[in-house]
């Protein structure tokens, strides 16, 4: 789908057109899902912001200007979503710190589902990923979103430095790498 | 590119493939989001946030710290009328007590997913909603001069 047809798609389903919202969601819904899907947050929870962020794109469509941003739009909406229900719930608030991506606190991480994988590396992969910390497993989820965020969004997205973002990357993926090899695999 | 680079590029991209089969996204969630286009409103002015105490990080510490779990909400028409809440209790059957500004009695309804709860509000514009469900949330206000409030969905 390129930006034109997305424009064309977006002002359908501003009429109205099921057709065109499915496709949008479709489209789109692994992008917010993987966005929703970085914090420690209820399937319930998950299931209520994916919903309020497509709610608040049906009330927005007007003020879409560039279809292209679309999809970091839908992210940050999401994400402040999350942020917000964390506040309402009295839980750990992400800081803009790197000290966060340090930390090892992993805790109730939304659990992957490894039955659903065939194969026992790609369990290995799942089990590893939730050893690593919170912050490791969002940034990853937004590096690996389809379709791709780009670093801009996902930098603006977490409120750091463009520049921070390739070496975290490294750092995380180093980490995973470590809990993989220590697991008996080959990264 | 760098071959640490493109051992990274592979480890990501293994990592996209197995969050994408193992954290698929749920069959009613999907089916929500189909149904989420029905909600577009057409001719309705919307009431756009004004202020949630949940936005500022702050308020939502001392919130939380204190023996009272208050949410403060305020909406704004375009028109100018003014829509205030309070909501208490948590996680489910959230009390919602509501003013109108100006003043005014009006047929309240709150909306969360499929439910649905309406009070009438006095003719001080107060009101008060029980039982609210968690969820994303909108409120909808009839007035007896024909005019509709509708809130921007918040979630709750």
């Amino acid at each position: 789908m390129d930006r034109d047809d997305l424009g064309v798609i977006l002002r359908a389903a501003a009429d109205g057109n099921q057709q065109a919202w499915d496709t949008i969601v479709e489209r789109f819904e692994r992008l917010v899902w993987a966005t929703v899907r970085g914090f420690r947050l209820s399937d319930e929870v998950s299931a209520d912001i994916m919903q309020i962020t497509w709610l608040k794109l049906v009330e927005k469509f007007d003020t879409i200007r560039d279809p292209e941003r679309l999809g970091a739009w839908l992210a940050t909406t999401a994400r402040h979503e999350c942020l917000k229900h964390l506040r309402v719930a009295g839980r750990a608030i992400p800081t803009d710190e790197t000290e966060v991506f340090d930390r090892d606190d992993h805790r109730d991480s939304p659990a992957l589902d490894a039955a659903l994988l065939d194969q026992e590396r790609d369990r290995a992969l799942a089990d590893a990923f939730l050893q690593i910390s919170e912050s490791c497993q969002e940034l990853l989820r937004l590096l690996t979103a389809d379709p791709p965020l780009a670093y801009e969004d996902i930098a603006e997205m977490l409120g750091r430095p463009v520049g921070s973002i390739g070496p975290t990357r490294a750092r995380c993926l180093e980490r995973l790498r470590a809990v993989l090899t220590t697991a008996g695999y080959t990264p | 590119m760098h071959a640490e680079d493109q051992a990274d590029r592979r480890l990501l991209d293994e990592i996209g493939e197995m969050l994408r089969v193992a954290d698929p996204v749920p069959d009613h969630v999907r089916l929500a989001a189909r149904s989420a286009v029905a909600w577009r409103r057409m001719n309705e002015g919307i009431a756009e946030l004004l202020h949630d105490s949940a936005s500022d990080a702050a308020e939502a510490a001392m919130a939380v710290r204190g023996t009272q779990h208050i949410r403060a909400l305020s909406f704004q028409s375009s028109d100018g009328v003014l829509l205030e809440l309070e909501i208490t209790g948590q996680p489910v059957g959230h009390i919602v007590i509501g003013q109108i500004v100006p003043e005014s009695e009006a047929i309240v309804t709150v909306r969360v997913g499929e439910t649905e709860r309406t009070a009438a509000a006095d003719a001080l514009g107060r009101f008060r909603i029980d039982d609210v469900p968690s969820g994303p949330m909108s409120v909808h206000c009839q007035l007896p001069d024909g005019r509709t409030i509708v809130t921007s969905w918040t979630s709750l």
